[in-house]
């Protein structure tokens, strides 16, 4: 590189850096972002959880069969049903509706079975979280009916449960984090969209942007070469993506920290990031940065404005967006194939690092394959900035 | 001397209300310019005045022609863009860089030494009256302002051409007065000076010779007073509209 690249990296940077409302905005919401949406989210399914188990759960039964004892058992059995009440219901959906009740037990039967359906509405909340409970009820008193039957018998419920069936994962056995955990899902959505997100503004303001604010021709009047000038704008964006890439991985290793419930820690698929998996991550997404800034550098250096280029984006940041939501497609032991695909490799890259199973041999060709379409796109980025149709395209 | 021989540029334009297609452009533009006078480019919007500029100052390349400077063909002569500046009346300057870093960094692409580009920086504030606001962020200047730190960064080199291409646009009267001046000094300093302008009393005070641009084509060019005498008209204005407004009565009646 020579000294001419730095002194327009330098301006590059501070273009960006000096625009103080957008960089500002870029580091707090980069940061905060993951924090604010997981712990919002997070707190408020711990809240309806907490509502739904302080709620005084009112229930009607609608009993169609014969049988009384299974309606005296819920009603008056402290064992089998310890907090809802029961009351009686001349109408029972007007009930439902007008939420004298969360819902109702329809007990009918069909030849020597009673079939027990919980109706809830669907519009509340608490009524839909009182199925839990209702269900908890039913089984308790399946389960005391059987014990007593068996008993007379000399059985016991484990005569019918001779087999008990349990699964397991073999990263779960050897406590590594499971494949299904929802980090392994969120992770690389949120990597590629901080990735492409925080960045693109940028790219546009030092192309499409530089071209409204008629500074482009300026830029073009230094003793510099064009292929200078376009290397300087794409490494200039590869740096803010990286810096994005960072910020978006802290962040989500705060989230991690701040709200490990949500990532599954408590049901036991593991909230695993340390420093090591950091680093790994970023090797893993560095070609992809090299990648995605000469892209946003294209499309910026094609629009005749910001607007322009905005538009040209977009499509750029969906696309990332939807193959980053299908990470559930490519798991960690995708074939060869998958790795050569820019983006789609990287992800099942992450998920190898998630689950522990990383496998260089993946990496170096997912590196490669994207660093080749790097230099293809570089190549015609470069050969974009030649072109006066294009940058003098007004 | 700068010499420009044939030049031709031409693109193909799409009129979006009527959807003819046109070729726009300059074509076969030759005219010389000397050092120490300034060279005039007179024409309506649209005349092929900035493409000419633009190819002069090397920010664009022509289909055919070629440009000589002191014998020399622009193609042979190494950092080319140390020996022309280019000021645009839309050309803008960095808004988020610091007049100060704005000329420092067209003297450091010049390769310019640490010192004497401060120096040279410092005398340029100096001479254009830039010292209030030469460490301030470039976003808050007036127009005026931003024309000196234009016109500054355009010195910083000490080129031997110098291109204004309607640098007096939007300009309150003290500091297009302060631009002209500059102008005009620069002539002094014997500097090959070319300006585009379609306000033709600034054309009147500033230059020496002039060509007329219509549609691409100099309709006629050469010394300001000579002009005037063949054409028996008192000012720049004059001769524009004895030229172009037959050709655009032909143009209406086709």
């Amino acid at each position: 590189m020579n000294k001419k690249f730095w002194y327009l990296f330098k301006k590059e940077l501070l273009t960006i850096i000096r625009d103080k409302k957008s960089f500002t905005s870029f580091i707090i919401l980069s940061l905060l972002l993951n924090p604010l949406l997981i712990g919002g989210l997070s707190l408020l399914q711990d809240a309806q959880k907490n509502q739904i188990e302080k709620d005084q759960t009112i229930i009607a039964i609608k009993n169609e069969t014969n049988n009384i004892n299974i309606v005296d058992a819920i009603t008056n059995d402290k064992k089998i049903n310890p907090d809802v009440t029961i009351i009686n219901s001349n109408n029972y959906q007007d009930d439902l509706e007008k939420q004298k009740i969360k819902g109702y037990i329809d007990l009918t039967q069909i030849g020597d079975i009673i079939k027990a359906t919980y109706v809830f509405d669907q519009t509340s909340n608490l009524s839909q979280g009182s199925g839990g409970k209702i269900q908890s009820i039913i089984n308790k008193y399946l389960a005391n009916i059987n014990s007593t039957l068996l008993a007379s018998k000399g059985l016991t419920t484990n005569s019918l449960e001779s087999i008990k069936f349990d699964q397991i994962s073999l990263q779960q056995l050897e406590n590594k984090p499971a494949q299904n955990g929802v980090l392994l899902l969120l992770l690389p959505y949120f990597i590629l969209v901080g990735l492409i997100q925080g960045a693109s503004q940028f790219a546009i303001e030092l192309t499409s942007g530089e071209k409204e604010r008629n500074t482009l021709a300026t830029t073009l009047s230094l003793n510099a070469s064009r292929v200078t000038i376009g290397l300087a704008k794409v490494f200039t964006i590869l740096l803010i993506s990286l810096l994005s890439l960072t910020l978006n991985v802290g962040s989500l290793i705060i989230t991690t920290r701040l709200f490990p419930n949500y990532f599954g820690a408590s049901s036991g698929s593991g909230v695993s990031i340390d420093m090591a998996t950091v680093g790994q991550i970023f090797l893993i997404m560095l070609p992809l940065s090299f990648l995605i800034s000469s892209l946003l550098i294209l499309l910026g250096t094609y629009a005749r404005n910001a607007k322009e280029g905005s538009l040209y984006l977009l499509p750029l940041l969906l696309g990332s967006v939807f193959i980053g939501f299908s990470g559930q497609v490519f798991d960690a032991n995708s074939p060869i194939f998958v790795f050569i695909i820019p983006l789609v490799g990287q992800i099942a890259l992450i998920k190898q690092v998630l689950t522990g199973t990383f496998i260089l041999q993946n990496y170096l060709i997912s590196a490669l394959s994207t660093i080749v379409l790097f230099f293809v796109i570089l190549t015609v980025t470069i050969k974009m900035f030649s072109r006066e149709e294009v940058i003098f395209r007004q | 001397m700068l010499e420009i021989k044939n030049l031709t540029k031409s693109f193909n334009r799409i009129d979006r209300k009527t959807k003819k297609k046109s070729n726009v452009g300059i074509f076969d533009i030759s005219f010389k310019a000397q050092p120490g006078k300034i060279f005039g480019l007179i024409g309506a919007n649209g005349a092929g005045k900035t493409t000419t500029m633009r190819i002069v100052a090397n920010l664009t390349y022509p289909h055919q022609g070629d440009i000589f400077l002191n014998e020399k063909n622009y193609k042979e002569i190494p950092n080319l863009k140390m020996l022309i500046s280019f000021v645009s009346g839309e050309t803008q300057i960095y808004d988020r860089l610091t007049a100060y870093e704005t000329i420092n960094l067209f003297g450091e692409f010049a390769g310019i030494e640490k010192v004497t580009l401060k120096k040279r920086v410092d005398e340029l504030t100096e001479k254009l009256g830039m010292q209030d606001f030469i460490n301030d962020i470039a976003s808050s200047f007036s127009t005026g302002m931003k024309q000196k730190v234009s016109i500054a960064r355009a010195l910083v080199t000490d080129p031997k051409v110098l291109i204004f291409d309607e640098v007096t646009n939007g300009l309150d009267i003290f500091a297009s007065k302060a631009v002209k001046d500059q102008i005009k000094q620069l002539k002094a300093e014997g500097k090959i000076i070319l300006y585009s302008t379609h306000i033709m009393p600034d054309a009147d005070e500033l230059c020496d010779d002039v060509a007329i641009l219509h549609k691409g084509k100099i309709l006629d060019e050469g010394n300001v007073e000579e002009l005037k005498k063949k054409y028996t008209q008192k000012s720049i204005e004059g001769i524009f509209f004895k030229l172009v407004e037959p050709l655009l009565q032909g143009e209406n009646n086709i």
